[in-house]
């Protein structure tokens, strides 16, 4: 009997779960998710979860892909147009008529005299696009082409201008020099320390003498020979250090933009030169892991300070990007009879007047003079993109079919291992079908409730002792004109 | 007999169970590689200027072409300007612009407070937009105050990111925020001002300063300048009073809040090389 009652309840209880008495939990996506196409589901959806899609190196005719503006491929673009300017969104078919002014490099259009305050009438919103009028700069602004600041926007998208993303026109066909990225050094130590380079590429150091403290701009991803004379407490010493500037990666992109780099030589380093030794000193922008808050910003590993068998290089490579690398000896290149300066053979002109020549490429990573691009990678771009400068590696992230990012299955710089990679999708979908037909049943709780209407009025009047008019009746009096504004007396 | 085969499946069985305890041994557990926050994320502070403007305007909603108001202010005396005619014009203690957003640009800051003679070429990305109600937009911008402390750092060496963020209405704090009690949160080297702003509000600009000097060379003036991208300028009104007034309004209204990835102020010395 107890076996019939234990198997009467089990099944009773899977007939409840079975049939669904148990409450149904329903459990919507997020708002946000909501808010998105698709059924509740954002992102991009099945697929490679890539970069955002930024084209900032957009400006060679090999790179030129799909985020390229129409007309803003080939050559015509230097690396300061291209880099983070250049985007879907900026993309020349993306502005509009109005922005047509000078070419790139143009200023700013002034504050007009007239210009008046910000219009908000609903003339002023393109498409369905509300821009914040501003003075607009009427018909002899420059950067605005004459035809005031208003045409923008999808309108001017789907006029497919060939506009830069800094603002101004670009005539089909033009040519822009191509302009490497550069470093910008500063020579910081010892005071009074003149600096010279090569200048013109022909292996000398034809420069004008660089006054420590002093800043010059280097081509980035070039090795650059100085020459020091002038060194304080140390007359008729001339030294001739290498300095090996890197290309500028996502890592140092951002402080490269904004920051210079310090070269400085100490006594300690001029003193281990002059006793025969040779001295690695590399400047580097630690990983967040090798930061802590009392080091900030970059930071120099030298070779005279490191452990026997640690290379200064690979140390800093460790911990960070490298930046710069100095190497320092006492080889004196300019003696007479070994012209090594000018044996090099491998010297390089200066990309820019004034600026320093390289007598060979650094041995950094990145992509410095891209095929069909003649200027070397804007610092924006990625500096290992897998399979186009760099090797196949696979992707580095994949996607989920729900639009989450997949397991990062690659660490980067190391051979690709994953072979094979599975998601399943575990997640209950109960999407129900539409319904046809609504019925509603409204009801208000509390209801309206009104007193009844009245249905008898019962009026009693009554006038006690009703007065007796002292003066003459009307009729006894004379007619009188009435109008609106009288009254009878 | 069902189970004559019993050795050999055990046998089986413990090749299976060494071949899956030594294929776990070698593989790497995907969280090695995460960042101290636990997940990766594809956005993050330290990217160069212009990344996340751009990725910004490849996002939801349409928002290329669009002048974002956002008033400059920094310490008493301090001047800012934007680019003009191929250099800088006028500055201005308080600098009303409107930027296009996902562009970046270089202003100029002189006559920095106890620093004579020293000038900055910081960096000013819109990411993204705010909302004002109609027509009210100059009166409601971004408004962007830099300290003191920023310069000093920035010419000290140092690469100071403040990423300015529009408060979450669900979480901000009731309290009226003016450009002097309004205080940066200051996060770690080691932390992502980016994602510590993304969980506090809306970023909507960030402000990078360094102490780059423009270059010699003209032609390096267009790369170093991001193109010279077209702001839209902001009139003061005419009447004194009124600016004031408006200028108390504007402070009134709306503050917001930046996060600031610095350090504590340094002295003008070379501070990277000497440590």
């Amino acid at each position: 009997m107890k076996r019939i009652v234990t198997h009467m309840s089990l099944l009773a209880a899977t007939a409840i779960l079975a049939t669904g008495c148990v409450p149904v939990r329903h459990n919507l996506p997020p708002e946000q998710r909501l808010m998105h196409p698709g059924p509740g589901v954002g992102g991009p959806g099945p697929g490679v979860l890539g970069a955002p899609s930024v084209a900032p190196g957009m400006m060679g005719a090999g790179m030129g892909g799909p985020m390229m503006g129409a007309g803003m491929g080939g050559p015509m673009m230097g690396p300061g147009m291209g880099g983070p300017m250049m985007g879907p969104g900026m993309g020349g078919p993306m502005m509009g008529p109005g922005m047509g002014g000078p070419m790139m490099g143009a200023p700013t259009p002034a504050a007009p005299p007239a210009a008046p305050m910000p219009d908000t009438s609903a003339a002023s919103v393109v498409g369905d696009v509300d821009l914040v009028n501003y003075a607009s700069c009427g018909p002899g602004c420059p950067n605005c082409g004459g035809a005031g600041c208003q045409l923008r926007g999808r309108r001017g998208m789907e006029m497919g201008m060939n506009i830069p993303p800094g603002g101004g026109f670009l005539p089909p066909g033009s040519m822009m020099p191509p302009v490497p990225p550069t470093m910008q050094v500063t020579l910081a130590q010892p005071e009074g320390m003149q600096v010279r380079y090569d200048a013109t590429g022909r292996g000398g150091f034809d420069s004008e003498p660089l006054v420590v403290p002093a800043r010059q701009n280097f081509p980035q991803g070039g090795l650059y020979r100085l020459k020091l004379t002038n060194i304080p407490a140390r007359e008729g010493v001339e030294l001739y250090p290498t300095v090996e500037l890197a290309y500028a990666n996502p890592r140092t992109g951002a402080y490269l933009a904004h920051n210079s780099v310090p070269l400085q030589f100490t006594e300690e380093d001029f003193d281990q030169v002059l006793t025969g030794n040779f001295v690695t000193k590399v400047i580097y922008l630690p990983d967040p892991d090798f930061q802590g808050p009392a080091l900030a910003g970059i930071d120099t590993l030298v070779s005279t300070r490191l452990d026997p068998g640690i290379d200064p290089i690979v140390e800093a490579d460790r911990r960070g990007s490298i930046l710069a690398i100095i190497r320092l000896g006492d080889k004196d290149i300019e003696m007479s009879g070994t012209n090594e300066s000018l044996a090099t053979g491998g010297i390089m002109t200066p990309p820019i007047a004034g600026l320093p020549a390289a007598f060979a490429p650094a041995m950094t990573e990145g992509c410095g003079n891209c095929p069909g691009n003649g200027a070397p990678m804007p610092t924006s771009l990625p500096g290992m993109i897998s399979g186009v400068n760099a090797p196949q590696y696979g992707m580095p992230m994949s996607a989920t079919p729900i639009g989450l990012p997949g397991p990062p299955h690659i660490p980067l710089g190391h051979p690709a291992g994953l072979k094979k990679h599975v998601i399943r999708n575990h997640t209950a979908v109960n999407i129900p079908r539409p319904v046809e037909k609504v019925k509603m049943n409204v009801r208000m709780q509390p209801g309206y409730s009104y007193p009844n209407p009245v249905s008898r009025v019962r009026i009693t009047e009554q006038n006690i002792h009703p007065g007796v008019p002292a003066a003459p009746s009307m009729y006894q009096q004379r007619s009188q004109s009435i109008g609106p504004n009288r009254q009878l007396r | 007999m069902p189970y004559g085969n019993a050795p050999l499946l055990k046998f089986a069985c413990g090749v299976v169970a060494l071949s899956m305890l030594f294929s776990e041994s070698n593989a790497a557990d995907p969280s090695d590689y995460l960042g101290s926050n636990g997940r990766h994320r594809m956005l993050s502070g330290d990217m160069p200027p212009g990344l996340l403007g751009q990725a910004r305007l490849a996002g939801r909603g349409f928002i290329a072409g669009y002048f974002q108001p956002i008033a400059l202010t920094g310490p008493q005396g301090a001047h800012f300007a934007l680019t003009k005619d191929g250099g800088y014009g006028a500055g201005a203690e308080l600098l009303q612009a409107g930027l296009l957003v996902g562009n970046v640009y270089r202003f100029q800051v002189t006559r920095i407070p106890d620093m004579e003679g020293a000038e900055l070429y910081p960096t000013l990305e819109v990411i993204d937009r705010t909302y004002p109600p109609p027509g009210l937009a100059t009166r409601y911008p971004i408004v962007i105050n830099l300290d003191q402390e920023d310069f000093e750092a920035a010419l000290g060496g140092k690469l100071v990111t403040r990423i300015i963020y529009l408060e979450d209405p669900d979480t901000a704090l009731n309290i009226h925020q003016t450009p002097i009690t309004n205080r940066p949160v200051e996060v770690a080297e080691y932390q992502d001002a980016l994602e510590v702003a993304d969980r506090l509000g809306r970023p909507v600009a960030i402000v990078r300063i360094g102490s780059v000097a423009p270059p010699r060379a003209p032609a390096l003036m267009p790369g170093f300048f991001f193109g010279f991208p077209a702001w839209a300028p902001i009139q003061q009104p005419a009447n004194s009073a009124q600016a004031a007034d408006a200028q108390a309004t504007r402070f009134q209204d709306r503050s917001l809040p930046p996060v600031t990835s610095g350090v504590a102020p340094v002295t003008v010395t070379d501070q990277p090389l000497s440590q």
